[in-house]
Parts: C-alpha cells; structure tokens; sequence
C-alpha cells in the first residue's frame, strides 16, 4: 500500500478486512433487517450470528498469508 | 452442601494454587522476572495463547449468565454484543497485536509512555483509567465466584465471595502472569470440554425435534426474537461498538499480546480463540436457551438468571459431572478475575510506583509493591462486592465503555496516525472520559449507547489538538516506523535473551 505522509501504511489485507467488517455491520444495522424472520428471529440477529464464524476464519487466513520476521 | 461438587471444585483450586507456588519458583531463578512476572516470559505459543485468551474473555459472565441474559434480553441484543468481543478481537489483530508485541513492552501505560515521550499526564491518567475500569470489571467476576461457591456449599453469598477472593488473589500474588497463563490454559480447556458436554446433552435430551423445540421457545417467549422488544436499536450498536473496540485497550486481553511468541503468534491466537469462543456460545444460545422454557416459572422467579444454566444442566447430569460443570465455571470466572486482578496491580506497580513514584526502584521492589497492591485492591474489591451496586452489569459494561472512551483514541491513533501528540492524547483521554461519564449519568440513554457520543468526540478532539500542536519527534516517529516492521530490543540483555545479533537489530 502506497506511503502516506501522515499515516503508517496498513497491509492491504488487513485493510480490506478491517473495511469488510465495517460495511458488513452497517449492512445489517439497516432497518430492511428487523423485520424479516427465519424461525421467528430477526435477520439482524442471524447477521450477527453469521458473524461469530466469519470474521475469526477470515482473521486466521489473513494471519496465515502473512510473512513472519523468524527472529524472535 | 453438594459434596461431590465441593470435593471436584476443592481440588481444583488446590491445583491452581500449586501451579503459582510452581510458578513463584521458576520466576525467582529467573534474570528476566519483570518479563515472566507480567509477560509470562513472551514465550507462549500460539496453541496455549488460544486457550488462554478463551479462558481470559469466556468469563463467568459469558457461559454462566449467557443464557439466562439472552431468555431476558433476546438473541439480537446479545447476539451483537457477543459478536463485538469477536470482531473486537480480529480489530485488535488488525490495529494493535503488530505493534504492540514488536515494542516488547509490559503493560498499555507502558506503550502509550514509549508513545507518547513519557508524558508525566499520560503516565498518571492511563493507569488510573485502567484501576477504575478493571475495577468495576473484577467486581461483576467475584459476584459470580460468590454464587457459585455459595451453590456448591451451602454457605451464604458472603462467605462464597470471600473464600473466593482469597483464593484468587493467594495465588495471582504468588506467580504473576506465568501462574494465570499455565492456569488459564487449563481453564480454557475445562471450558471447552464442559461447554461442548452440555450441548451434547442438550442435543440428546431433546424433547422434539430442534426445530420443533425452538419455535416452541419463540413462541412462549416473544422478546426472543424481536427487535427493538428490549433494548433499542442504538443499544445493540453501542454494545457491538463497547466490545469491538475494548479489546484493543482492556490491559487483561492485551496482555495476552505480549506473551506470544511473536506478531503472527499473536494474531493467530487471537483469532483461533475468537472461533472457539463462537462456537460455543452460539451452541449455548440456540440448544441450551430453548430449555430455559422447560424449567417452570416459579424456578426461574426464585433463582437469579445468571443460575439457569446450571438448573438446566442438573435436569440432564448427577452429581459428579455437576460438579466437573461448576469447577468448569468456576475456572471461567477464575481465570477472568485472575487476569484482571494481575492488569490493575500492574497499573499499580509497574505504571504508577515504578512510573511515577520511585523511577529508580529495582525489579524485586517493583514486585513487592505488585504483591501488596495485589492484596490491597484485591481486599477493598471483595469488600464492595460483598454489597455489590443493584444494576452489576449497566456499571461494568459502563467500565469498560468508559476505558474505550478514554484510551481508544491515544492508542489507536498513536500507532497509526503520525501526527498524533501528547496534547492530542491528553485531550482525547479527558473529553473521552468525561463526556463518557456525562452520558451515562446525565441523560437517560439507552443501555450502552454513550460509547456512540463519546468515542467519536474522543477521536475528533485527539486529531484536531495534535493538528494544531507540535510534531512528534523524529525519534518517536523512527521508533514506531520499527514496531510497524519487526520486534525491537530496548536493552542488549533483552537482545541477548532472545538470540538475535547486535547487528540485525540496528535501531536500538
């Protein structure tokens, strides 16, 4: 990612991720979820269910893809 | 008096006791005890951080109160406040674990001092921010240690907290962060084996089929499913936000940064532990909750809702596996209160004592001061929770609200943001805080939503002040350039320690 004066670059999967999560929430934070239902539960709820698994799997591929410096 | 469980728990807790004498041992015929006592030497792998970073959040409050909270509150609410420690924790892997475990420093004041060109401001504010936080957090921690040492022996609730808290705090006096990782690493496993337990059972006990079961549920409880039936929209958002945002600066989940290995360690630890920790309360929260309809109106009146879960587990197991189940909750509550307990005597004498009072003391007085501020606050917060507040959980979810308002801010952007300066800091930490504790005690807002004030003003305010004030200096811009790329040694011993050449770390 290209150097900012002001800021320290991010890598570029992490930001991708960190703006997926941000876009994901305000999706289901939308009131077009609160009133459909699937087994009587909000679609809200399930949006935030979904999350339990989504965004630990997606951090542990994009930990995964990572380079580590072997120096301890 | 339950016997069995009284018998199961006993051993349990002598276990825990002899791990910190272990522990206590090893650090004493250690060169690095400051490292072990506070950092458990940086040498955890990432298997062993999962457990103990699942040990550290599922609190007693998650698994024991899970249930019962989401029968009363619905599954949106908690849902989206569940999922907020989650996402909270792949944030924190984003914006801080890197930085944060190549600085090799000890506790977040010590950061945000290396940060913020030990500001004498930054080094009083931080730790008293995270004494009174970590504070009201413990007190929630050792109520549920109350009531269950007050089911399993018959004692009253009093005598529970103050068995207890004796307990917890002998032995997080004794061994430090070594003690809590090794014991944590047990409970964590203990938790997973015991959570996993009852969804099983749950799953063989089923009366109809789960879809049956659940719809059943629904329907006898309306609030279940609907939004807005008992918190309001904004209260979901501004406890996702509390959470999400509060592991990147709660001192005893960012502690388990600075005991991994290295960064991709911690990275991955904190997200394997976050899919483990899903799992099971999304297994508690769909099987177990149903049950709760199961268990007759006049039960759940005479019981508090933090003891559901065990109601439901004695209708599935007898008495030595109850008593597996209430160590296993035990353990959870444990190895929270033990891991804050170790984040505020740090505060205490790391931060302030070792910061402030007596910059010259050595390591061995540093920890004595450790120990007796282990003990002291230990005591006064048993003390407290003897008369715990009425509304318990609108104050602690509020501690940890008011820690985000005050140090999100400083630390997130003092990683990423260059021109980010002790002014901008100090303001962010004030207007976080004190606009925080305006809401919350001013204005009748819904639950948990004064985050949604309160952390934008903070990041507003810390980014207008630096603007206008002085540049960080060159040195503290190179310093964090080399957190951003690979691990740092402040000293050639810790150098040595770790094996790498004087000339491959060339910036120290």
């Amino acid at each position: 990612m290209k150097e900012s004066r002001n800021w320290f670059p991010m890598p570029k999967k992490d930001a991708i991720f960190f703006i997926a999560i941000v876009l994901y929430v305000l999706l289901f934070f939308l009131p077009w979820t609160y009133e459909i239902k699937l087994l009587d539960i909000s679609l809200v709820a399930w949006g935030g269910s979904l999350l339990f698994f989504l965004t630990p799997i997606t951090g542990i591929l994009v930990a995964l893809s990572e380079r580590q410096d072997k120096r301890k | 008096m339950k016997y069995t469980e009284l018998s199961i728990i006993i051993l349990y807790v002598m276990f825990c006791i002899i791990l910190g004498i272990w522990a206590q041992r090893k650090i004493s015929s250690s060169n690095a005890e400051m490292a072990n006592y506070y950092a458990a030497g940086r040498n955890i792998g990432t298997v062993a951080n999962s457990l103990a970073i699942l040990a550290a959040l599922g609190s007693g409050g998650s698994f024991m109160a899970g249930p019962g909270t989401v029968w009363q509150l619905g599954i949106p609410f908690l849902s989206w406040m569940t999922v907020g420690s989650i996402v909270g924790f792949a944030l924190a892997s984003i914006l801080v674990a890197k930085p944060l475990r190549n600085s090799r420093k000890v506790t977040v004041t010590e950061f945000l001092n290396d940060r913020y060109s030990d500001s004498k401001a930054i080094k009083i504010a931080v730790p008293i921010v995270i004494i009174m936080g970590s504070g009201m957090y413990l007190m929630s921690q050792m109520k549920a240690g109350g009531l269950i040492t007050s089911y399993v022996t018959g004692l009253s609730y009093e005598w529970g907290v103050v068995i207890i808290a004796l307990v917890f705090i002998l032995y997080v006096s004794m061994g430090g962060m070594l003690a809590v990782t090794w014991t944590n690493l047990l409970q964590g496993l203990l938790m997973i084996i015991i959570v996993l337990s009852l969804i099983i059972a749950g799953i063989i006990h089923l009366p109809v089929s789960w879809i049956d079961f659940f719809n059943q549920a629904t329907t006898q409880n309306q609030r279940l499913g609907n939004v807005g039936a008992t918190v309001p929209v904004a209260g979901y958002l501004g406890a996702f936000v509390t959470w999400a945002t509060a592991v990147s600066i709660t001192p005893h989940l960012v502690m388990r940064i600075f005991t991994s290995t290295n960064s991709k360690s911690a990275k991955l630890s904190l997200n394997i532990s976050m899919l483990i920790y899903g799992i099971l309360m999304l297994g508690l929260v769909f099987l177990l909750v149903p049950f709760i309809g199961t268990l007759g109106e006049s039960l759940l009146q005479n019981n508090p809702s933090d003891m559901w879960l065990l109601l439901i587990a004695e209708t599935f197991f007898g008495p030595i596996i109850m008593g597996i189940i209430a160590a296993g909750i035990m353990a959870a509550v444990m190895s929270s209160t033990d891991s804050l307990l170790l984040a505020i005597s740090s505060a205490i004498a790391y931060d302030l004592y070792k910061g402030v009072v007596n910059t010259e003391a050595d390591q061995q007085k540093t920890l004595k001061v450790s120990m007796i501020a282990t003990w002291f606050i230990g005591l006064v917060i048993m003390l407290l929770t003897l008369n715990p507040p009425q509304y318990l959980v609108v104050l602690y979810t509020g501690a940890v609200g008011f820690m985000v308002a005050c140090l999100f801010s400083p630390m997130v952007l003092g990683i990423w943001w260059k021109k980010a300066n002790v002014s901008g800091a100090v303001s962010g930490i004030i207007v976080g805080g004190v606009s925080f504790l305006i809401a919350f005690f001013l204005f009748e807002m819904p639950y948990n939503s004064e985050i949604l004030v309160s952390l934008p003003l903070s990041l507003v305010v810390t980014m207008v002040v630096s603007n206008f004030t002085e540049k960080p200096s060159e040195e503290t811009l190179l310093k964090l350039e080399m957190y951003h790329k690979k691990e740092t040694y402040n000293t050639s011993n810790e150098r040595a320690a770790s094996g790498v050449s004087e000339k491959a770390n060339s910036f120290n």
